[in-house]
């Protein structure tokens, strides 16, 4: 167009300066004659123009050419017109452009895409048709395109206002085609259909995935909670908690800790994947360390350290060091807490790489946080009951008293260790499942049967009637019977009568001590009569001799003395009988000790019976009254010896005691025998059935005591 | 028969400790009776038994420690009168023997002399 303007100028220049000069001269006429031809030729190039444009509208597909008398047809055949065919049938718009963007030719397919009319394409600006956002990309592409070829993607508008994806190729075209600008137009709703497809396959096959995952990990989560209903081994639901743990969060590690509150610290319950030297230094960790776990604690809620290399409070500390031993580069703890709001302990999962778990993990994780809470609060229940039955059974274990606990059919249901041992029984199994009134409780003491009606053992279980028993017998495995005093007390469990538990002990030393007890209450009742009538006897033999009162009353109380310390010696012996040696010494103490001079005394150790002692000790009494008196002690120069010996007559040991007085003043026998012999002479001879002699030489009373020392009687003597 | 009328009884001592037998020998001679014996063994009791005469036994419960109820159960059988002299009281004798007087120590002249004639009185 350019050209032709140019040419008009020219034209129209010459014409004016012609004009001015115009006449009738053959100048003139040359120029109406140049005229003429211009205004043809201009027709002519406007008619090759319009062919031209009809060309490139596609609506000419061929055109006549005068050449000289002839015509020729031109058509738009050969080289050109299977482009131009394929240009307007293929599926991709094509346009040609002018430098400015506007459209100098595009082809059907571009118009359809665009919803436009094909003639409304020429002359427009393709700008126009790029979607507001992408006219940046489109100017720039457009730019581009100036001097070589580029592409990109690029919304096109259509005229119902639809946005087409499209890809726009677009080239420098040669100076030669009349157009500047090449530009191929891929629509990509197809494309972008297809690549939407494949992404929301490949989002579907991977969501499937992962609730796949889910599923699967929902599933385990499903068998823990029915494996937590049964009881069952808790180290193998740890173990089944930290391989639900890894598969819900797809980790690589898991542990699960228990909160130690007396001690501070976290204890590793189970875990798997560490490092053992992790696991080891993990074992216990204090609530003071800056372990993630520690710190979820503290917080009281889950703490996740996406990266380990980016979490400020483990770097340099101890636990970075076991985080690095186990390879660990993500973690996080979330806190077990308890149904009633205690915290339990920590369950966390640690990967090898950066790691955020997704909410929707740590949501189904939470489920799992809480059925391990339950299942250490149910542990921990379950620890602290065996702990307690364990302490319960040692208690009844240690027991003296026999145990037993009966149901109401007066089955047997436990027992304790004192009830096996006292029952002579093998083990509890003798014992357990059976009915034991018929074993071990079936005859009275007096010997008549026991019917299992009347037990109050039975009663207790059955009427829940409390039972104390202490006149029966227990009968052993062997048919050995033992006295028992038994306690049967209901068991009552929600108002019902459930059985009866029986505690019993073996009376057989009680009752015997009773016995004993009895038997020595009576025996200190005989002795204090014996001993009241024995100085009621002494009294009697006292008074009743023809002597001054204050006389008999001196006597008398030297009497009870010597009683009085007979009584001492036999006492501690515990009435046993006492040595003679010591009998001897204590007798003759008040009137001088036996290294004396005035006293010597010899003999071999010799154990006498009570009675002996009790004898012995008032005679020696009476012959020390008498020498003291009479004898050998009432003078300044008399001394008396004792001598005692011990020799066997016809296989019977018999003692025999001298008592001899040297250096008195001389003896002449009494008028009368006074009690002192009587006691010396009859008592003796009576009380050690022996004979007793006593002699009044002229140089002293000698006095010999005979008696067998057959097996004393002990201390029992009316 | 009364306190009286004792005298001149012929009575066994069958007693262990000699100081109460003394007691008992000087209480007897007291009220007028004679003791024909003393015994302070069960195998000397029983010789005495056979070979003494007497009307009446004053027998110990207990001598040395053994109890001298076979002595009364041959006296009962042989219809001798005899009191039990003991410090136990009535309430330590057999069934066997609650009707038998009971001397029991200490005691009285008088007490002496009421089971002597309750023993002379339930033979008779």
């Amino acid at each position: 167009m350019a050209v032709h303007e140019a040419f008009e100028d020219l034209a129209q220049t010459a014409t004016v300066e012609r004009l001015d000069d115009a006449g009738d001269n053959p100048l003139a006429r040359a120029l109406e004659e140049v005229r003429a031809e211009n205004a043809r030729l201009r027709r002519r190039l406007e008619e090759a123009e319009e062919t031209i444009q009809a060309i490139r509208n596609g609506a000419v597909d061929a055109f006549v050419v005068a050449e000289g008398s002839e015509q020729r047809v031109y058509t738009l055949e050969g080289a050109d017109r299977p482009y131009r065919l394929l240009i307007e049938e293929m599926q991709q718009g094509a346009a040609t452009l002018q430098a400015d963007g506007t459209i100098l030719y595009g082809n059907r397919r571009l118009a359809e895409l665009l919803k436009i009319p094909h003639r409304n394409l020429v002359g427009a600006q393709l700008r126009n048709f790029v979607s507001t956002a992408d006219r940046q990309i489109y100017d720039n592409l457009l730019r581009q395109g100036q001097t070589r070829a580029g592409g990109g993607e690029a919304k096109l508008r259509c005229s119902d206002g639809v946005l087409v994806p499209a890809y726009l190729t677009i080239s420098a075209l040669p100076k030669e085609c009349g157009a500047d600008i090449g530009v191929l137009i891929t629509d990509l709703t197809a494309q972008k259909h297809h690549e939407q497809l494949a992404t929301a396959e490949s989002a579907l096959r991977a969501s499937q995935e992962q609730l796949e995952a889910e599923l699967a990990a929902t599933r385990q989560l499903h068998e823990i909670s029915s494996l937590l209903i049964q009881a069952g081994d808790v180290h193998a639901l740890y173990r089944r908690i930290l391989d639900a743990a890894i598969a819900v969060m797809g980790s690589d590690m898991a542990t699960i800790q228990m909160l130690d509150l007396a001690k501070g610290e976290l204890r590793l319950l189970a875990w798997k994947g560490l490092h053992p030297e992790s696991a080891a230094f993990w074992e216990a960790v204090s609530l003071d360390s800056r372990s993630s776990c520690a710190k979820a604690m503290e917080q009281g809620g889950r703490v996740v350290v996406p990266d380990i290399a980016r979490c400020d409070f483990i770097l340099g500390t101890p636990d970075f060091d076991a985080v690095c031993r186990s390879g660990i580069r993500a973690m996080q703890s979330t806190p077990l807490v308890s149904r009633s709001g205690h915290l339990l302990g920590m369950i966390s999962t640690h990967w090898r790489e950066p790691h955020a778990p997704s909410e929707r993990k740590l949501r189904l994780f939470d489920v799992l946080a809480r059925q391990t809470a339950d299942l250490i609060e149910r542990a921990q229940a379950d620890a602290a009951l065996r702990e307690s039955e364990t302490h319960l059974r040692l208690v009844l274990d240690s027991a003296g008293a026999g145990f037993y606990g009966i149901d109401p059919d007066g089955t047997t249901t436990t027992c304790n260790a004192a009830f096996v041992r006292m029952l002579g029984f093998d083990g509890p199994e003798d014992a357990i499942g059976k009915n034991l009134h018929g074993l071990i409780h079936h005859t009275h003491a007096d010997g008549s049967g026991y019917p299992s009606e009347d037990c109050p053992i039975y009663r207790a279980a059955r009427t829940g009637e409390p039972a104390h028993v202490d006149h029966e017998l227990f009968y052993r495995a062997d048919g050995s019977s033992f006295p028992v005093e038994y306690w049967s007390y209901p068991i009552l469990r929600d108002g019902e009568i459930r059985g009866a538990v029986t505690t019993f002990t073996d009376i057989t030393d009680r009752k015997r001590n009773e016995e004993r007890q009895k038997m020595l209450l009576r025996e200190l009742n005989h002795r204090v009569k014996n001993t009241l009538t024995t100085v009621q006897s002494i009294a009697l033999q006292s008074f009743r001799e023809r002597q001054p009162t204050e006389q008999a009353r001196q006597q008398f109380e030297e009497r009870l003395l010597a009683l009085s310390k007979a009584h001492d010696v036999l006492t501690r012996e515990n009435w046993e009988g006492a040595a003679l040696s010591t009998i001897i010494r204590e007798a003759i103490l008040p009137y001088g000790s036996t290294g004396s001079e005035r006293f010597s005394m010899k003999g071999p150790e010799v154990w006498v019976p009570s009675s002996y002692a009790l004898a012995l000790s008032l005679a020696l009494h009476e012959l020390c009254t008498n020498a003291i008196k009479y004898g050998a002690l009432s003078n300044e120069a008399g001394r008396v010896t004792v001598i005692w010996s011990v020799a066997g007559v016809d296989g019977i040991p018999e003692l025999r005691i001298d008592w001899i007085e040297r250096d008195g003043p001389p003896v002449t026998p009494p008028e009368r025998r006074g009690f002192g012999s009587r006691l010396v002479e009859r008592g003796l001879s009576q009380d050690l059935n022996g004979k007793t002699r006593i002699e009044f030489a002229p140089g002293g009373v000698v006095c010999t005591i005979r008696a067998p020392l057959e097996r004393g009687p002990g201390g029992r003597s009316t | 028969m009364t306190e009286k009328s004792l005298a001149g009884l012929r009575i066994l001592i069958i007693e262990d400790e000699s100081l109460i037998s003394m007691l008992i020998e000087d209480t007897v001679a007291e009220i007028g009776c004679e003791v024909v014996g003393i015994a302070a063994r069960l195998d000397d009791a029983m010789r005495k038994l056979s070979s003494l005469s007497f009307d009446v036994v004053i027998l110990d419960v207990n001598l040395h420690g053994c109890e001298t109820y076979p002595i009364a159960e041959t006296l009962a059988a042989r219809s001798v009168p005899f009191i039990f002299a003991t410090g136990y009281g009535a309430a330590g004798l057999p069934e066997a023997f609650r009707e038998i007087a009971v001397l029991q120590k200490p005691f009285r002249r008088i007490d002496l002399q009421r089971a002597l004639v309750a023993a002379l009185t339930s033979s008779a």
